[in-house]
């Protein structure tokens, strides 16, 4: 699908990177889910990108939260309005609406922006850890779509590199910030990391419940004992997560048996009284039992608290979890931007010392084409050993002559000026001029 | 030699400074970045201990572990051999405050305390009473570290009681990993403390044949049985929670009071 070697043909301080995406800040609901690309789109689109002149390498990521299109391109104006074109024609779009809710970023502002977005910095959930998998899907299908080359394999290298370091420089993607998964996160601080070999009980299976048991599924719970007035519901459930029903009036038997309690019931009063709670704690020989209360009038008695290697919490407690997560995450978010600023000046001086090596080339060329053209001009009616000699004698000054100039933009480029130091040797030596007389 | 005796003990208690800085802030404040900067002032604190115990030792011709100040200095420095290790094992730096603070005051109070140059009687300097003292640190190093994890135990134990949510909630791995932590360290120790009297009284039929038990070795024996049953509870019989984490560190009261009975002359 790639355009054969295009770098051959254009000198990478031509090149440019755009996006045009929508994310859940620019676009509502709907729209994004109109919007949304499947693996088919996106491989159609690729396609028909990279059949246009100017567009020379395209990565497309879709989820749920944002549609985004990065290319790169010589000609980055005007370039918006093919890119929606195609997007609308694909998905059929309205191109005013997609226009309003879209944003069409170039260069520092696009690699910036793929830097905060792999970071989970533009997240709908600051530091949650999806996002990064699913650049690198979108990377790994352009990778086999072959539409991408040396510039985005540099700079999504460089993008997951930056998310990694967010990751472990920074507390981002630390502490649980919903509701069930706080619950799930209260447990492994009681019960230990590994919850494999836990029981789960879940009174009442509500739509809370279920959350619960499939964050608690996901940290690794497969024993699970469902507890619910009707069997029905509790069949249901327990047909997705596997393990026990029973009704309620079983839970005071079997509670001794659960390490985990969640319960959500609808009762009006508590379900699970203190002396439950002793009676099973005496017949678990201490083992601590970790009851997590998410209804609303409560299920657990308060007193439940007092037992010895008892924990009981209530959603209040976890919304104070989530609430105080929440600000650490403002606070790590900080340090990830510096991150993401830091990565952002890197892969921007590395662009620039790709112009300069071209502009080097440029004056190497030039300064040959002039001896050429003397050489051919005076070497004529030369001995062959003369014009050896002087054919080497110019070549050699002219390595000396240009060995200042190009140290001394090396030089500039190093301390972060390489568009700097390649605009003035343009002008100096007018690079941009065919004329060599 | 005797200067550098005195600018190495200087470094090592400037650099055991800066390491319980470093973790102090790595601990208490959230906006610390991780990095390795901690592990790395960590290894140079060692390096130069380790520059000081060989000074020490060429000093007067002898293992250091001759006096109180030479046992505190080598007991330091175990216990901050013991957190590197369990560092890189762990992959978690979150527990270095609790024992390279009680490190860095170790070491301080080490410093203030020996004197470079301290004679002994020629039996005390052999290999036999040196391995004995030696093995006798580790122990107490390892119940210290048990006593240390013990003590998070408690601490996060009681935060989770009062729902408070704070800097110790989220930093401190689970209860069940505390208490783990503190079952290892226990064996360890009860091993190390079993090895050591053992040592010791074939030390003692080599220079006083006939002589038995002494009171301490005696209480160190009483003791290693008394944290050894509690492990084994643990493990076998769920003497888990609160109650497990107090008898550590009752156990920890028991060896250091067995210190107070005097033997040969230390």
């Amino acid at each position: 699908m790639k355009k054969e070697s295009y770098l051959n043909s254009i000198s990478p301080g031509e090149l440019h990177v755009v996006i045009l995406g929508l994310n859940h800040i620019t676009a509502p609901v709907w729209l994004r889910d109109k919007a949304h690309f499947s693996r088919e789109d996106i491989r159609l689109i690729t396609k028909q990108l990279l059949a246009q002149e100017d567009f020379h390498e395209i990565v497309i990521l879709s989820t749920c939260n944002r549609s985004e299109l990065y290319a790169v391109t010589s000609r980055p104006d005007g370039k918006e309005s093919v890119m929606e074109e195609l997007w609308c024609n694909t998905k059929g779009l309205n191109t005013e609406e997609l226009h309003q809710h879209s944003y069409y970023l170039k260069h520092t502002e696009a690699i910036n922006h793929l830097f905060r977005v792999v970071s989970s910095l533009d997240s709908m959930v600051v530091g949650e850890n999806q996002i990064l998998g699913q650049v690198k899907e979108a990377y790994e299908y352009a990778i086999e779509n072959s539409s991408v080359d040396y510039f985005f394999n540099f700079l999504f290298q460089a993008a997951f590199r930056v998310g990694k370091r967010v990751r472990s420089e920074t507390s981002l993607n630390e502490g649980a910030v919903s509701i069930s998964y706080a619950a799930v996160e209260l447990a492994k601080k009681v019960l230990g990391r590994n919850l494999n070999e836990r029981v789960a009980g879940v009174v009442g299976s509500g739509e809370m419940g279920e959350l619960t048991a499939f964050h608690l599924n996901k940290t690794g719970v497969s024993k699970f004992i469902f507890f619910n007035r009707s069997l029905n519901r509790a069949e249901k459930v327990a047909a997705r997560f596997g393990g026990e029903i029973h009704t309620l009036p079983a839970l005071n038997e079997k509670l001794c048996l659960c390490d985990i309690i969640v319960s959500c019931t609808g009762a009006l009063d508590p379900v699970i009284l203190k002396e439950h709670v002793e009676k099973a704690i005496k017949l678990r020989n201490g083992m601590p039992m970790f009851l997590i209360d998410i209804a609303a009038p409560r299920d657990i008695e308060e007193d439940v608290q007092h037992i010895k290697n008892t924990f009981l919490f209530t959603i209040d407690d976890l919304k104070e979890v989530v609430g105080n997560n929440l600000l650490l995450r403002q606070d790590a978010a900080k340090t990830a931007m510096t991150i993401v600023e830091e990565e952002t000046t890197a892969v921007e001086t590395w662009y620039h010392n790709l112009e300069l090596g071209e502009t080097i080339k440029k004056l190497r060329q030039k300064f040959n084409d002039v001896v050429n053209k003397e050489l051919s001009r005076h070497l004529k009616n030369q001995a062959p050993e003369v014009a050896d000699t002087l054919e080497k004698l110019a070549r050699g000054l002219l390595g000396k002559f240009l060995h200042t100039p190009i140290t001394g933009l090396k030089n500039l480029s190093e301390k972060g000026g390489g568009r700097r130091a390649s605009q003035i040797a343009e002008q100096i030596f007018l690079l941009n001029n065919d004329n060599t007389d | 030699m005797i200067h550098a005796f005195y600018v190495l003990s200087l470094l090592v208690v400037i650099f055991y400074g800066l390491t319980a800085v470093q973790y102090w802030q790595l601990f208490f404040n959230e906006e610390q970045p991780k990095s390795k900067g901690q592990s790395y002032t960590l290894i140079a604190a060692l390096t130069l201990h380790t520059c000081l115990l060989a000074t020490l030792s060429c000093l007067n011709g002898r293992y250091p572990v001759g006096t109180p100040g030479e046992w505190l200095l080598v007991c330091t420095w175990l216990v901050a051999t013991v957190h590197l290790i369990t560092e890189f094992l762990s992959k978690s730096k979150l527990l270095g405050i609790f024992s390279l603070l009680p490190t860095f005051l170790g070491v301080l109070l080490a410093v203030i305390m020996i004197e470079p140059v301290s004679s002994l009687p020629e039996k005390y300097k052999g290999a036999i009473f040196s391995m004995h003292i030696v093995v006798s640190l580790a122990a107490y190093a390892c119940f210290a570290i048990a006593s240390i994890v013990s003590s998070m135990y408690i601490l996060l134990f009681n935060k989770l009681k009062q729902k408070r949510f704070d800097v110790f909630f989220r930093k401190l791995p689970s209860l069940d990993e505390l208490e783990g932590h503190a079952t290892t360290w226990v064996y360890l120790g009860c091993l190390f403390l079993i090895i050591a009297p053992c040592i010791g009284w074939f030390w003692v039929q080599q220079h006083d044949p006939g002589e038995g038990m002494n009171p301490r070795e005696l209480g160190i024996f009483i003791v290693a049985f008394i944290s050894l049953t509690v492990a084994l509870l643990r493990s076998f019989f769920n003497f888990r929670g609160m109650r497990f984490a107090l008898s550590v560190l009752v156990c920890f009261v028991l060896l250091a009071l067995t210190q107070l009975l005097n033997v040969h002359g230390f």
